[in-house]
């Protein structure tokens, strides 16, 4: 009955926003005021039946109504409590539903934010978001809707259940992060939409939008960050970033969108790239509706798979109607849309977030390009050739060292035109400091990339230092504050900008992080008690090895000792080899998992893997990874979530503006 | 289902309520234009103050600093005309 | 020349630059590793390249033989369609790795025999198939 109400309640929304667009539309042609009240009303049911409909999905898969074909496939009796409501985004439509719920709640946000402004605008807005609410509407009525009743010629009395390998706090929690980065850009197209189509030009607009995208961002990374760490902790492969295309499809709307969060800057500061900024606005967007596509239609794992769902083509069409549309906008606005002020220099701060910007898009067209080249080749010449690690890595490094350059220059340079005297003033210490540093590295014996990323670093740090010292020492010239008071109202007086300079930070971090991966090592060992072998300059002992009956599997678990060369002991590993449903006849059906131990320090990570075990001669095999400075990169990601909590942080003037 | 029947059309008349009110007058354009104006004025307040900021920590130069600065203040007297202006006219 | 065509030239020649870039790379892959051929186990056996590839399939039932002196070690057939490839692979094995799992390999075939060095298993994000009846599962054991 209940699952009657949810069906009904996502047709009526589709319908709704059917009504809605038509009597928005009529409103901008004939300018009754009470269309518009009424259109913005049904745009307010929608999102309220849609929020119905997702509360009653939860409430089945929680209460479990296998009738459901959709709780059937997702959780199970057994199933525990808070993975039966994160089933709700554990299946395709499912997970549409879940889209669509987060868009609801943001276009409530922005419709109540905006109820007194913007009057000219808010009947595009609307439109586009009912637009954007309608297609994903279609979706889960017509094509893969999630109260759909079980198709059975039995009774189902229990689902099937989810993974108990995915039973994973974070696996729960990471996908829903990054869809509210993925939707949250929703609300800036919107508005990007109706200001070309009502010509106002972007001085106010814009700053509504920065926040949007600042939330989106942050969003987007944590999901980002949070999957890392997931593959990292649990996967056992020994890394966290695989260029896999379902991790590109979140990557690339991250580029776009952070180079959108800094021409923001110059638009509201100077009013210049509007054209840029429109373009980005757009493309993110599209990225973010074609991620969904990568990820969700089998289009990567083969092109023929592709026609076998209907969901595939239908999210292709969409992006490139939206495609067609956005371009032709924009050409028709093009007059409108040219700055009435121009960079004049190539010192100047205004042209190193150009530049910054460029490097952003074509970094974003490289991994579009990688992710969308077996694809292509498999269309067009028969043969698929799949893209891996090593060709994302041969790319993107340069390109992504060079905005690493980008990020110390551009706080050095001054706004308009930097002087002789500025760069002398600006550039000499951070230069001196980087490169005395790579001379030391390069002493030290590292070559190539290393040497460039840490000197890089270094300069970056310096310049971000440099700035904060200038910023500090005026505040205490000016106003004879304290030091750490000055500090702390610098940041507090300009947040955005000197959040800024803390992702920055955390992003310099980040690639040290990554840098250590040039020297990670590894070696599958096999052991039998009280043998020993070394890798780097450890060495790793097998001292016991039991196996323990737990609820749910059943457990070997091997204790390693690992000393340094000279004897001293660093610490013991205990990697398990488990083996869930254990008593199944049927020894396919077991299900054996690797639960992996590391030792993490900031220096370096010993990452353990039981891998597999002998019991006839009581061999256990492992795998043993040495990963440098791996912690560089979440304590990165804890800074870049930090500074951009301090941007978003509201002032009170803020609120005057908002 | 008759429930649910209930339901959906109080949704359905709660949307469709404003088409029977009588002719609204829209004036919000012109509270529109107020406003824009107020928040035009406090942007560029604030750019005053971060063009200051910018000045005393030596990231734009002299000449720029002034001339940019006068740009602001002569944009910002214009603003304030206008609001004088709009606010006298609805006091009408 | 003016500083404002100073700008433009670079960010034209910074685009150019970077384009030429990736284009060139995927001509010219880093290693065998970065751009690899993804063919279907018929085509390998028809063929009897020796260049580096990508094969995907079905581990055949009762196939897999793990070497007893070398526990690393492992045989195994793939099978897609009709046809069947044999397979050995040294290094760990991933945890989904069973039979009737679908994989992946990576490597070189030569002489019947298809040398792997990557192996990995699709990803079961759920349980794919069908839905469980009454037998499959005992009652008494789920507390509701």
């Amino acid at each position: 009955m209940t699952s009657v109400f949810g069906s009904v309640s996502i047709s009526l929304a589709a319908g709704f926003s059917i009504l809605s667009i038509f009597l928005l539309l009529l409103y901008i042609r004939k300018g009754d005021y009470r269309l518009f009240l009424s259109g913005r009303r049904m745009a307010i049911v929608v999102s309220f039946l849609v929020i119905i409909a997702t509360f009653i999905l939860v409430n089945e898969l929680i209460s479990g109504n296998f009738n459901i074909d959709y709780v059937a496939h997702h959780t199970s009796h057994e199933t525990p409590t808070i993975y039966k409501f994160s089933a709700l985004w554990a299946g395709q439509s499912g997970s549409l539903l879940f889209w669509l719920f987060i868009l609801s709640i943001f276009s409530l946000i922005a419709i109540y934010q905006n109820r007194n402004r913007y009057h000219k605008m808010m009947p595009w807005i609307l439109v586009v978001i009912q637009m954007v609410q309608l297609f994903f509407l279609i979706l889960t009525t017509f094509i893969t809707n999630p109260f759909e009743p079980t198709k059975a010629d039995f009774e189902v009395i229990n689902g099937l259940g989810l993974n108990p390998l995915l039973q994973n706090l974070t696996m729960a929690i990471h996908p829903p992060i990054l869809y509210l980065g993925f939707v949250g850009f929703t609300i800036p197209f919107a508005f990007a939409f109706a200001s070309l189509m009502t010509n106002e030009s972007g001085s106010l607009w814009i700053r509504s939008i920065r926040r949007w995208s600042l939330v989106a961002w942050l969003a987007l990374s944590c999901g980002i960050i949070l999957g890392g760490w997931w593959a990292y902790q649990e996967l056992g492969w020994g890394g966290y970033w695989a260029w896999d295309p379902v991790e590109n499809a979140s990557f690339m709307p991250w580029l776009t969108g952070t180079a959108l969060l800094h021409s923001i800057i110059i638009q509201e500061k100077k009013n210049m790239l509007r054209l840029w900024n429109m373009i980005l606005i757009m493309l993110t967007f599209i990225l973010t509706i074609f991620g969904t596509f990568l990820t969700r239609s089998g289009v990567m794992s083969s092109v023929h798979s592709f026609t076998q769902s209907p969901l595939g083509p239908f999210f292709l069409s969409f992006v490139i109607i939206l495609l067609f549309i956005c371009a032709f906008l924009i050409i028709k606005n093009l007059s409108n849309l040219k700055s009435d002020k121009r960079i004049e220099s190539l010192t100047s701060r205004e042209s190193g977030f150009l530049f910054n910007n460029v490097i952003f898009v074509t970094l974003c067209f490289a991994v579009f390009w990688g992710t969308i080249f077996p694809v292509i080749t498999e269309a067009v010449q028969g043969t698929k050739i799949t893209v891996g690690a090593p060709f994302f890595n041969q790319v993107t490094i340069p390109i992504g060292l060079f905005l690493l350059f980008l990020t110390g220059v551009g706080p050095l340079l001054a706004w308009r035109k930097t002087s002789t005297q500025n760069f002398k003033n600006n550039f000499t210490l951070p230069v001196i400091l980087s490169l005395s540093s790579s001379l030391v590295f390069l002493l030290f014996g590292l070559r190539g990339y290393v040497v460039i990323s840490l000197m890089l670093s270094v300069f970056v740090i310096a310049s971000i230092s440099m700035e904060f010292n200038r910023g500090i020492k005026s505040r205490v010239r000016r106003f004879n504050e304290p030091i750490l008071s000055a500090f702390l109202t610098l940041i507090k007086k300009n947040r955005s900008r000197y959040g800024g300079y803390f992702v920055h930070l955390g992003i310099v971090l980040m690639f040290i992080g990554f840098t250590g991966q040039a020297f990670n090592l590894k070696k599958e060992i096999g052991l039998s008690i009280n043998e020993q072998n070394h890798l780097g300059d450890i060495n790793l002992k097998l001292v016991k090895l039991w196996s323990e009956e737990r609820s749910n599997h059943f457990s070997w678990i091997a204790e390693l000792l690992v000393t340094e060369d000279d004897g001293n002991i660093i610490t013991s590993l205990r990697p398990e080899k488990r083996i869930y449903f254990h008593l199944d006849p049927n020894p396919d059906r077991r299900q054996p998992h690797s639960e992996l131990d590391i030792y993490s320090t900031l220096k370096r990570d010993i990452y353990s893997v039981f891998s597999s075990i002998d019991t006839n001669n009581n061999i256990a095999f492992f795998q043993i990874m040495i990963n440098p400075l791996v912690r560089f990169v979440w304590y990165g990601g804890y800074i870049l979530v930090f500074g951009t909590f301090i941007a978003l942080w509201p002032s009170n003037r803020r609120k005057l503006l908002l | 289902m008759f429930l649910l029947f209930l339901i959906f059309s109080g949704l359905f008349l709660f949307s469709i309520w404003p088409l029977f009110l009588e002719e609204i007058i829209n004036d919000k354009e012109d509270y529109d234009l107020l406003n824009t104006l107020e928040r035009r004025k406090s942007i560029l307040y604030r750019e005053i103050q971060y063009l200051d900021n910018e000045y005393f920590i030596d990231n734009i130069n002299v000449e720029d600093y002034n001339s940019s600065r006068a740009e602001i203040v002569s944009e910002v007297s214009k603003i304030i005309d206008q609001i004088n202006l709009q606010s006298s006219n609805q006091d009408i | 020349m003016s500083q404002k065509y100073k700008v433009i030239l670079t960010v034209i020649g910074l685009s150019i630059i970077t384009t030429f870039w990736i284009l060139w790379s995927s001509f010219n892959p880093v290693n065998e590793k970065a751009l690899v051929k993804f063919i279907s186990v018929k085509e390998i056996l028809d063929s009897n390249n020796i260049e580096r590839v990508r094969i995907g399939g079905i581990v055949s039932d009762s196939s897999i033989i793990v070497t007893p002196s070398n526990r690393m070690e492992v045989f195994f057939n793939i099978k897609e369609g009709v046809s069947i490839l044999p397979v050995r692979f040294v290094g760990a094995r991933p945890d989904l790795f069973k039979h009737g799992a679908e994989v992946i390999v990576e490597g070189a075939y030569s002489n019947g025999l298809f040398n792997a060095d990557m192996l990995q298993t699709k990803c079961a994000s759920r349980y794919e198939g069908d839905l469980r009846d009454v037998s499959s599962y005992k009652l008494d054991e789920i507390n509701i």
